[in-house]
């Protein structure tokens, strides 16, 4: 390699340097999958449980929207999904609607005409967050990890983090996303950052998972930002907060059970 | 030249570069953000104030009018085990050569007992709502005489804005289904226009009972069954079903079948005529685009209404009563021609945050009458104004005939408490 080759190699190791992530050869080969299984047992407690999302849209770095959203997840033995109620706590004209995943299903409930409409994972909650984003989803089940790369990143929190990157592609005709860029952290297997692709390949978000708290058992990110892939400058804040064990009846789960919901308290849970 | 493999990435460098600024910015934001949860609440009370403007079909002028309303819809907890629910809504209506009206709506008022999780009981005045097509629902069996001021002829706003039926109701749950009947009795045979009348004479004119099944057999199917009876008529049977075809598309079917008069003979139109087989359905698809449009696609069938020649006879007799049979048809929330075909869309975040499209067509693919609606709708957190515009077009005695109504236009504000 001749003088100006070395410049120019240094050069470009250097601008890489400078954009942040840098890939490199692995010493082992990592098995893909069972770090992302990992990594959502990070995100999704094992048992059922409940927590708060505020949800607060910013354009131009101005707030635009907020909704408050009391979620209930609980895992499909059967299916290997989780089944998620979405209860809207807020806006006033959005209260007491709700929304339920349970398997392949979404259904969304609006208490003033007790109706309840069939909804495809596609069709958005608020601002870049689909339902996709908002239910508890073990990416596992609906991806297929399918190459695991070592590199280090800047995360959420301003921190370096040594990751694995994965490449997921949709393994499941319904999934949100036709595929997933995600970086894992290698010593905790923590979530640090996700890019997530459309059908065209366009990047539709980029997310980071940041503010790890000890919530039921775990260190888990409390606090999502989603960037819109094409205007960069709408920026979605998913706060989550009171994080409880939260069990409901599996015969709660189901459409015909979404007129009759009341929140549920920390008493009726088993 | 051996540096030729670097210049891919140098070239993808400024971009990485660019989204890093990107990401940062966003982060920063998000590091100065300050969150407020809403607190849950009881009750949510919303009003609103409209304007609209009317043209006619003949030679009479345009006319202006208004409508102030107000809504409450109330669901608390009465314990651990009880619940009670109350809705209504006031509506003050005036117009430009007419006399003002004001008409209140007790959409629904009743009490609810869980015992144990699996079993519930209701009672009181609820807005019965099946059937899973979006603007047609052959099994919505409570519909009939339910709206008691149309507001708007979009159908979210037809199924929001009705009577609830007085009923006793019971639910089973299972974990892969469900189970409900329902018993509705007769209170009285005439309905009223008073102003706060409950209105009991248009949703209990005469005893009624469903049962309706609901059972999953895959991860993906739950059909739900319902077979449904009125004093002095044969039951009629019920399904609706729905399936996802991919990440962004929902198809549905729903379906009612049972003797009963034809839609004419119910009407008056005709005389007594013999009971017959009859089909309803409805049935399509809503798929999303990633730029936030849905569009639903609905084929309707009333095998009820007129055939073509029935229609052919119909269109030779006088208009008005054409207009009272299709007055009729709509009060039932029936077909008024055995086929529609309806397009609906919704774009959210047209160009601007906040501003929201809606439109829809309907269209009598015989005598190729339509109405047409659209609305644009700004939304603040509590606030929001929207502008409505409806058409209706074909022939006199057609399907979607303009008349008396050609064209209206409304502008709408509402602010939520």
């Amino acid at each position: 390699m001749n003088t100006f080759s070395r410049l120019m190699a240094l050069a470009a190791m250097g601008a890489c340097v400078l954009a942040g992530p840098c890939a490199y050869a692995d010493e082992a080969t990592p098995d893909a999958q069972k770090i992302l299984a990992a990594s959502d047992a990070v995100r999704n407690p094992a048992n059922p449980f409940g927590l708060s999302i505020v949800l607060t849209e910013y354009r131009d770095g101005q707030e635009a929207d907020s909704n408050t959203l009391a979620i209930y997840s609980k895992l499909d033995a059967r299916w290997g999904r989780y089944r998620t109620l979405i209860s809207y706590v807020g806006p006033p004209r959005d209260a007491g609607k709700l929304v339920l995943e349970s398997g392949t299903e979404m259904w969304f409930y609006d208490p003033s005409s007790e109706a309840s409409i069939r909804i495809s994972p596609q069709q958005r909650l608020l601002g870049q967050a689909s339902t996709g984003d908002v239910v508890t989803v073990n990416l596992a089940h609906d991806y297929h990890a399918i190459a695991a790369t070592s590199e280090d990143i800047t995360d959420g929190d301003h921190t370096q983090r040594h990751c694995y990157k994965l490449g997921l592609a949709a393994a499941v005709p319904d999934a949100t996303y036709h595929r997933i860029e995600l970086w894992v952290e290698r010593s905790s297997n923590r979530p640090v950052k996700g890019k997530f692709y459309s059908d065209s390949d366009r990047l539709l978000k980029t997310a980071y998972y940041r503010r790890f708290q000890s919530e039921l058992g775990l260190e888990r990110p409390t606090e999502i930002v989603i960037i819109d892939g094409l205007t960069p400058t709408w920026v979605t804040v998913m706060r989550y907060s009171n994080y409880a064990w939260r069990d409901v009846p599996d015969s709660w789960l189901q459409r015909d059970y979404l007129p009759h919901f009341r929140p549920i308290s920390e008493s009726q849970s088993r | 030249m051996r540096i030729r493999w670097l210049l891919p990435i140098l070239a993808v460098c400024p971009v990485a570069v660019a989204q890093q600024d990107d990401d940062a910015a966003a982060l920063a934001l998000a590091d100065r953000a300050q969150t407020e949860a809403d607190a849950p609440r009881a009750c949510v009370e919303y009003t609103e104030a409209a304007l609209t403007e009317t043209t006619y079909s003949d030679s009479a002028p345009s006319s202006a009018g208004g409508r102030a309303s107000v809504n409450i819809r109330c669901d608390g907890a009465l314990g651990e085990r009880w619940r009670a629910v109350f809705s209504d809504r006031l509506d003050y209506f005036w117009a430009q050569r007419a006399s003002a009206q004001a008409v209140n709506t007790l959409k629904e008022a009743y009490v609810s007992f869980r015992d144990g999780g699996t079993e519930l009981f209701d009672l009181g005045r609820i807005n019965v709502r099946e059937g899973v097509g979006f603007a047609y629902n052959p099994t919505d069996y409570f519909r009939a005489d339910a709206v008691r001021a149309i507001v708007s002829i979009d159908p979210n706003t037809l199924r929001d804005e009705r009577l609830g039926t007085l009923v006793a109701r019971s639910q089973t749950l299972w974990s892969s289904g469900s189970l409900t009947a329902l018993y509705a009795p007769r209170v009285s045979a005439e309905p009223s226009t008073s102003t706060f009348s409950p209105d009991l004479g248009a949703t209990n004119r005469s005893g009624r009972w469903e049962l309706i099944l609901s059972q999953r057999w895959a991860a993906d199917f739950q059909p739900q069954l319902s077979l449904t009876g009125t004093e002095h008529h044969s039951p009629q049977a019920g399904l609706n079903l729905t399936y996802l075809l991919n990440s962004a598309t929902v198809a549905y079917l729903e379906w009612s079948g049972g003797r009963g008069p034809s839609n004419l003979a119910a009407s008056g139109y005709l005389g007594a005529e013999p009971t017959a087989f009859h089909s309803r359905l409805s049935t399509g698809f809503t798929y999303t685009t990633p730029y936030e449009l849905s569009v639903t696609l609905e084929y309707e069938y009333d095998g009820a209404a007129p055939s073509r020649s029935d229609w052919a006879a119909i269109r030779r007799n006088a208009v008005a009563s054409n207009v009272q049979y299709r007055e009729y048809a709509g009060s039932q929330a029936e077909l008024a021609a055995r086929q529609n075909l309806f397009g609906y869309a919704h774009w959210e975040d047209l160009g601007i945050p906040h501003l929201d499209l809606t439109a829809f067509v309907r269209f009598d693919p015989y005598d190729h009458s339509r109405v047409t609606w659209a609305e644009a709708r700004y939304h603040w957190r509590h606030a929001g104004l929207a502008l409505q515009w409806q058409r209706r077009a074909g022939a006199a005695t057609s399907d979607f005939a303009p008349w008396p109504v050609r064209q209206s236009w409304l502008a709408l504000l509402d602010y939520y408490f």
